[in-house]
């Protein structure tokens, strides 16, 4: 897999098996429709097609897309493979607030994805503020270290608030796990737009993915700051698993594992490696939900419980099979 | 020229670097001497901008330093540093960011490990590999942070054999070495630094009849003549 053909051959897989799953995704769920009848308008197949097949397989591509993408930056920016949106707070501040929320206003669970999208950039800024204060030349492996001190404190808010207040446990464990069984057209706009935005803004300064790898000293003599770079691939993660989680739940885990599979394929070029990740991570995704929703049909599991039992033995055999080149 | 005028280094109380004065002139090969800790890697880290928190100037051409915009510190210099980064892309990628990189390697006869992966190399295969990569670069300082510790004799020849084509370019190439004698072979000028300040700044030819090496370093000079002639020159 490490010549030059490697990369067309697996942009080519990976983009015809998103063109199936989204297909098969929009065909397959609880009821049968007849895709005749989904241009009529009013018709029940109408609505189920428009209203929620349609919103929920893009929801799943668009997180799909988010969590890899900012898993990408983490391990980019830290240069640590362990990186994912959950080491930096983001799991644990969004579903913290998210708790908290439901406690206070249990009858306001539409506010729930702005509340997930404020409390996981606000253990960002904690954990970015800790990471600061620690010596300029650590600042790789101080981002990981105030991520990991800001969970275990936000963790302990989460136990401390379901012990007091066991009600609010049921609504929460849904969106801990993650899965796209509530999504709603509406609720994907501003996360969509706030994604575009920061995948342009990724996709077009790739060469500084690149350029850090090399270790801050080289960077610097190349003229860059190595600092500024961190800080500004680490804030467009987080504003990606931000906006991820609030409509899909904490399903940070697809950004730890689409990037391994990248690196696998491209040997490299952050460009590329961007392009796989993005790809791979919605496929992936895509395969979980379907999951969910199938294997108990007409019942439903939460995507999350899939994505792990893809994404686990998958990432194993990748770090696996990397430990042997 | 690079001008550096009252350089000081403070990493919280402690003085890295204290009050250094120097000029380093186009086309020659600056050799630089001192213990564990007496500042060597700091100082190229400051002429590289990896070291921002210096009092005084560094000034390349006139051009202060910190004041420099991107563009003109890309152009300014090109650092080898001690610890190589263990990437995991390819030689090819690496060596494919600035144009030649790849002809460079070449030219080591080391073409064979443009397919590997950087971070599967032996210690002095990297070595070699970040040299092409650093000398890919056009810039008017070349700093190598002890490109000797993991190299072998036959890539330490490789990498002498590149000094005198960056001198022919009106470059200047600062080198820190731990082996007196591996510095004099290739240096025009000795900078040796003490506890972070400048113990001396000399020519090779002065540092060898001197007594700097004795001062700073309490080393006795020892030569030897070898059966054809030749005269060897070594410090314990």
């Amino acid at each position: 897999m490490r010549n030059d053909r490697a990369f067309p051959r697996a942009i080519a897989l990976l983009v015809s098996v998103l063109l199936f799953l989204f297909f098969v995704s929009l065909l397959i769920g609880s009821s049968r429709i007849k895709l005749g009848n989904i241009f009529t308008s009013g018709s029940s197949d109408n609505i189920i097609f428009f209203s929620i097949r349609l919103p929920r397989a893009t929801a799943a591509a668009l997180a799909g897309f988010a969590f890899s993408l900012s898993g990408l930056l983490l391990q980019s920016a830290t240069g640590n493979d362990l990186a994912s949106p959950n080491i930096i707070g983001m799991n644990s501040g969004a579903g913290c607030a998210v708790l908290l929320f439901l406690s206070c206003f249990p009858s306001l669970f539409m506010f729930l994805p702005l509340v997930a999208f404020v409390g996981g950039m606000l253990a960002l800024l904690l954990v970015f503020s800790i990471a600061s204060l620690v010596s300029t030349r650590t600042s790789s492996s101080a981002l990981i270290l105030a991520g990991i001190a800001v969970n275990a404190l936000f963790n302990a808010v989460i136990s401390t608030i379901s012990s007091l207040d066991p009600d609010v446990m049921s609504s929460y464990s849904a969106f801990s796990v993650g899965g796209f069984a509530s999504v709603q057209a509406s609720s994907l706009i501003v996360p969509s737009i706030i994604i575009a935005f920061s995948s342009v803004a990724v996709f077009s300064s790739a060469h500084l993915m690149d350029t850090i790898k090399l270790g801050d000293e080289i960077a610097s003599s190349m003229g860059y700051n190595p600092r500024a770079i961190r800080i500004m691939l680490s804030s467009f993660a987080a504003l990606l698993a931000a906006s991820a989680v609030s409509f899909s739940g904490l399903l940070g885990f697809v950004g730890l594992v689409t990037p391994h599979l990248a690196e696998y394929i491209t040997a490299g070029r952050s460009c590329r490696k961007a392009l796989v990740t993005v790809l791979a991570g919605m496929d992936l995704v895509l395969i979980a939900d379907l999951l969910a929703r199938t294997v108990i049909m007409p019942g439903e599991l939460p995507a999350g419980i899939f994505m792990a039992a893809v994404g686990v033995p998958f990432f194993i055999f990748l770090v696996v099979r990397r430990a042997k080149l | 020229m690079i001008s550096i005028d009252s350089l000081s280094v403070k990493a919280g109380k402690k003085v890295l670097l204290d009050n250094i004065s120097l000029n380093l002139e186009n086309g020659n090969v600056y050799a630089l001497l001192g213990e564990n800790g007496s500042g060597k890697t700091t100082l190229l880290r400051a002429l590289t901008s990896s070291e921002h928190r210096y009092s005084g100037s560094i000034a390349f051409d006139g051009k202060e330093l910190r004041e420099a915009s991107k563009r003109e510190r890309e152009t300014f210099h090109s650092l080898l540093p001690q610890v190589l980064p263990l990437v995991d892309i390819t030689v090819t990628s690496l060596l494919e960011i600035y144009p030649g990189g790849k002809e460079i390697l070449s030219t080591f006869g080391l073409e064979k490990l443009l397919a590997e992966r950087v971070a599967t190399l032996s210690g002095g295969e990297r070595e070699m590999v970040f040299l092409a990569f650093s000398l890919s670069r056009d810039t008017e300082l070349y700093a190598f942070d002890e490109p000797e510790a993991n190299l072998d004799i036959r890539y330490r020849r490789v990498f002498e054999d590149v000094l005198p084509e960056l001198k022919r370019k009106g470059k200047i190439v600062i080198v820190s070495f731990h082996d007196i004698s591996r510095a004099l072979r290739v240096a025009d000028y000795m900078i040796t630094l003490s506890g972070g300040k400048l113990a001396s700044f000399e020519s090779a030819d002065s540092f060898l009849s001197g007594e700097t090496a004795l001062r700073v370093f309490d080393l006795k000079k020892h030569v030897f003549f070898s059966a054809d002639g030749w005269e060897k020159v070594e410090f314990f």
